[in-house]
């Protein structure tokens, strides 16, 4: 056994479907990705050496009444869309054509979104509680306290979360931890940190099956094992991370879809 | 009071308190300044977005210097610079981990990457944003001083490129723009901010924030002194900061603002003429009366003069001015007060005042008549003796009157010279300005306290030329003191038809007598010390004048802690008589009630009355006799100027008006009162005659009369003289079988002494109508 550890789960052996690459227009990227719908977004230009909000246009498969809409992320959720809106608030378009429902302020994106589940952060620079929210029921629920900064939640179906957060280390000072709640569970107790050195810090929200969380930081996209910390795979070739048929999926540096390269990770 | 004018007066009320809380300084408005968080020249690249959540954004120049949404100050620093502490501190958070470039969106650090968050003494926070992965020198807890490196500069976190983004939170609430200017900050948070995105100041500030204090000092290190001061008020503070607590009269013209009814209390204000004193007062809206009746008091009259607050008659400077007394004579309570542009005034009838007013003498804003040394000089006398009611004032060259035609003040008379020159300007002196007749011959004389003690003059109708020298009671033994001189008063004690000044000591209540020509005797009224706790604004500045026996001799009452006590005259000294239970514990204490007690006749038996405004509503309480002991009968109540309905505002509750009623002269008659108002009765009373009159004004008509007899007079007053009497005396001397109805030795129709008559013939209708008219007068109970 290399390093110590458990052998990396095998990789999947079934074929993987990729979908073709959703269309783009000129100076999209893809957003959101989920069975067969898709978001895309324009990217606005922004000052440089500066820190504003990443403002995109929005372009929703089935939702023409997003087109050119401008927001910070959206993301499909139930049969609708949640939009974070320029100015940090979430509204839930429930179906095309429905008048939106305010869900809450002072959003961060990304958006994480399993289901009728979603999961974002929620407060001001740089300190952000991870809250989690059931938009057929409407409420928010703050599983991380607003005084500590976390950030990059990802929900699964089952309604796990993980997320990082600063937290402080044995020099008293404060370090990304990657987390894992499994389920219901809240309170302290109930979040488990992950001995990893990788953890998301992509605008495109990470994927968590509750087993593998798959996200992209600076240096490319990562899975990671959600029970160990150890990393599954790293594809330093690769943008932002979708799940597609239980499979996931990157987008290279041209911005089509492709299966993730797993390369193992020896330690 | 209406229900609006009610919620208006409600909400100046509550407004002001709110202004109030504001204003007070507090820990959290303590400010830390900062200095430049890096050393090297970099610029402001972007400012805090001042414009909210509005699309766009304002830098603190109102430019566009920003992006929208930026809660903090970008500075050009590139990868690598040092960065600094902007102010000493404790660290509170940290964050190390993040890549040097972050990117646009990218999540690190909750958007920050590899920061510093520092905690200020003042309580601010200060954070330091997209730092270099590795370069932090400090750690959580670490206290840090100014100027103290803690990291590099790099672009971590969501950024899109080398930059310091530096975030302030005053007093760890929200984050704010740290620099000043029209859309930024009102004060800089900067120890030096310079140019337009020019970089500030590397200077430390010294300034070690605490609640600013008012010290001459820059406590909350804002870069401004004593920035809380105000104008300075009555209430131990400086509110000014000068160094003073309650300098410059602030005191002593608030209570002379207030307590307008003691020193110069109304002549009368019995406005419709029926011998009841009235009450008067200025509500929101104007003017408006509830006139004393047999039984209680009327419904309100209508209000007018119109003297609200929207025409701005909540002014100190108009409010305090109200006067009332009879200007025309005619026996109706006349109201002046001064406005903008002059004195205003308006006749009092049967149904209130009249609708339409004018200035009846121009002592205008324009014309420096604002200032409290001028406008609560204001007094309405008659000085001239004419029945009429005149103007006095003191202007800056000295006192001057202007004789009431009825229909305006028109004739001026020179006062004494009581210039601000010669020092009159302060309150001490120009507040014990005070009218009364010393002498007794019908005209209003004036007295006031100077430095070295009491001057009077006498007044002959067109001036005031003969001065008279009055008690010593100067700056030097202590009466400058306002718990003194705010006690003078002029008031006939002895009832000699003579004012005599009375004031309130360290040591007693004392009258000085006035013999008509000179100050002489004086007498201890009581025991009113400060010792015994009679220093109290509460207490002394309760000390009123009036006749409450109706003994012709004024009595003095005043407020003690437990009850109104009334000093009366019993021909030698003063009886203390307890009047209403207006105690402390009643909640009397409070300048709201205190300074409004009054007295007035309101049922017309000439017997002065305790008047006065609860927080119910108005009372009084009659004087009345009851077994021959003088008391104080039950409240007769309006539900009229109560708190609910705004009248504690001292704006209202100041303007409250009862006095007198003024002796209304005629010709002195027989019938047991001072008809001409010269304080004695019936002073015409002769011995009695038979003449069907009730020559000695005892109550009785022609009382000797008797029997008549045989005498040449009229004994029984019939107007006949012996009518049957010599007949009948003949009869009795004749034996039977005799002459009847000669009486020997008695003549008849011989004139006799007896009662001292002339043999008049029957009473002609005239004078049977008169006699009637007598008769109809004797009801009246005889007591002067």
């Amino acid at each position: 056994m290399a390093c110590g550890r458990e052998p990396a789960p095998e990789a999947s052996t079934a074929p993987l479907t990729v979908p073709s690459t959703p269309t783009r227009a000129p100076g999209e990227t893809l957003g959101s990705l989920d069975e067969g719908r898709a978001i895309h977004v324009r990217v606005l230009p922004a000052p440089v050496d500066a820190d504003p909000d990443r403002v995109v246009t929005l372009r929703v498969d089935g939702f023409p009444e997003l087109d050119g809409v401008e927001a910070l992320d959206a993301a499909f959720v139930g049969d609708g869309v949640a939009v974070v809106t320029t100015d940090h608030r979430l509204r839930w378009y429930a179906q095309p054509g429905a008048a939106p429902v305010e869900l809450d302020e002072r959003v961060e994106p990304p958006l994480s979104s399993e289901g009728t589940r979603l999961a974002y952060a929620r407060g001001e620079m740089p300190f952000y509680a991870i809250v989690r929210l059931d938009v057929t029921v409407g409420t928010p629920e703050a599983i991380t306290d607003e005084a500590r900064s976390c950030w990059s939640p990802a929900i699964a179906a089952d309604g796990s979360l993980a997320y990082v957060c600063t937290q402080a280390d044995a020099t008293n000072q404060g370090r990304p931890t990657l987390f894992v709640r499994d389920g219901q569970a809240t309170g302290a107790q109930g979040e488990r940190a992950l001995p990893t050195e990788r953890f998301p810090t992509s605008p495109v929200a990470p994927r968590f099956d509750g087993a593998r969380l798959a996200f992209g930081d600076e240096a490319g996209a990562v899975v990671v094992d959600a029970r160990t910390g150890a990393l599954l795979a790293v594809d330093e070739e690769a943008g932002a991370v979708f799940e597609v048929n239980g499979g996931l999926v990157v987008t290279g540096v041209d911005g089509t879809l492709r299966p993730l390269d797993v390369a193992e990770v020896s330690r | 009071m209406s229900s609006l004018s009610f919620l208006r007066v409600l909400f100046a009320s509550t407004s002001l308190v709110s202004l109030a809380v504001v204003l007070e300084p507090t820990g959290a408005d303590a400010q830390t300044r900062l200095r430049r968080p890096y050393n090297e020249a970099h610029r402001l690249n972007y400012g805090f977005d001042n414009n909210g959540s509005a699309a766009g954004c304002s830098d603190y120049t109102c430019a566009g210097a920003c992006y929208n949404g930026h809660t903090g100050s970008d500075f050009g620093n590139p990868i690598g610079t040092v960065i600094v502490a902007a102010q000493a501190g404790t660290v509170i958070a940290t964050n190390n981990g993040c890549a040097n470039y972050g990117g646009l969106g990218n999540t690190c650090g909750g958007r920050c990457g590899n920061y510093v968050q520092l905690r200020h003494a003042d309580g601010s926070t200060t954070i330091y944003c997209h730092m270099q992965l590795n370069s932090l020198r400090v750690s959580n807890g670490q206290s840090v001083s100014c100027g103290q490196a803690i990291g590099q500069s790099a672009s971590s976190g969501n950024s899109t490129g080398p930059h310091l983004h530096l975030g302030w939170r005053p007093g760890g609430g929200a984050s704010r723009d740290p620099f000043q200017g029209r859309c930024g900050a009102s004060t800089s948070a900067w120890v030096g901010q310079n140019g337009y995105r020019e970089p500030v100041s590397t200077s430390c500030s010294t300034c070690v924030a605490s609640a600013e204090t008012c010290n001459g000092r820059d406590d909350d290190c804002d870069g401004r002194v004593d920035e809380h001061a105000t104008t300075e008020r009555c209430g131990g503070g400086d509110d000014d900061c000068d160094g003073r607590t309650d300098e410059g009269d602030v005191c002593e013209i608030a209570l002379l603002e207030q307590s307008v009814s003691s020193y110069a209390p109304p002549t009368t204000t019995d406005v419709n003429g029926d011998g009841r004193a009235d009450v008067c007062g200025r509500g929101f809206g104007g003017v408006w009366c509830h006139f004393s009746t047999e039984e209680g008091w009327s419904e309100k009259t209508p209000t007018q003069p119109a003297w609200s607050d929207p025409n701005g008659w909540n002014d100190v400077d108009n409010y305090a001015t109200f006067r009332m007394g009879d200007l025309n004579g005619d026996g109706h309570a006349d109201l002046c007060a001064r406005a903008n542009s002059g004195v205003v005034c308006h006749l009092g009838n049967e149904t209130g005042f009249a609708e339409t007013g004018g200035v009846w003498y121009p002592l205008s804003d324009e014309s420096g008549w604002d200032a409290p040394r001028f406008y609560l000089t204001l007094r309405l006398a008659d000085v001239d003796g004419d029945g009429r009611d005149d103007l006095c004032a003191r202007s800056a060259s000295g006192l001057q009157c202007w004789l009431s035609d009825g229909a305006s003040f028109a004739t001026p008379i020179e006062g004494p010279r009581w210039s601000d020159e010669s020092g009159w300007g302060v309150a001490k002196h120009y507040g014990t300005i005070r009218f009364g007749d010393l002498n007794g011959d019908g005209r209003a004389d004036v007295c006031a306290r100077a430095i070295a003690g009491v001057s009077c003059y006498l007044s002959d109708g067109a001036g005031f030329p003969t001065r008279v020298e009055g008690p010593r009671w100067s700056d030097e033994t202590g009466w400058g003191a306002m718990q003194y001189w705010s006690t003078m008063r002029l008031a006939d004690v002895n009832g000699d038809g003579n004012a005599d000044l009375c004031a309130r000591s360290a040591s007693d209540l004392r009258c000085v007598l006035f013999d008509g020509t000179a100050f002489g005797e004086t007498l201890i009224v009581g025991n009113y010390s400060d010792e015994s706790g009679w220093n109290d604004v509460s207490n002394y500045a309760t000390l009123r004048v009036g006749d409450v026996n109706g003994d012709g001799a004024d009595d003095l009452c005043l407020r003690s802690n437990a009850s109104m006590r009334c000093n009366v005259w019993n021909g030698e000294g003063f009886d203390v008589i307890d009047g209403p239970a207006w105690s402390d514990d009643n909640g009397w204490g409070s300048e709201a009630y205190f300074h409004g007690i009054q007295l007035a006749d309101v049922d017309g038996d000439r017997r002065m009355d305790v008047c006065g405004r609860a927080g119910a509503g108005f009372r009084c309480h009659p004087a009345l006799e009851t077994e021959g002991v003088l008391g104080f009968g039950e409240a007769r109540a309006v539900d009229e100027f109560t708190n609910d309905g705004g009248w504690s505002a001292p704006e209202y509750r100041t303007t409250i008006l009862i006095g007198g009623p003024r002796c209304m002269a005629a010709t002195e008659t027989c019938n047991g009162e001072d008809d001409d108002c010269d304080r004695i009765v019936d002073e015409n009373a002769q011995d009695e005659t038979c003449n069907g009159l009730d020559d000695d004004c005892d109550g009785e008509i022609d009382e000797h009369a008797r029997e008549e007899t045989c005498d040449g007079a009229d004994e029984d007053c019939d107007g006949v003289v012996d009518e049957g009497a010599c007949e009948r005396d003949r009869d009795a001397a004749v034996p039977v079988g005799t002459d009847a109805g000669m009486r020997p030795g008695v003549d008849v129709g011989m004139a006799t002494g007896g009662c001292g008559c002339g043999v008049v013939g029957s009473a002609d209708a005239a004078g049977g109508s008169f006699l009637i008219g007598v008769v109809g007068l004797l009801w009246r109970r005889r007591r002067r």
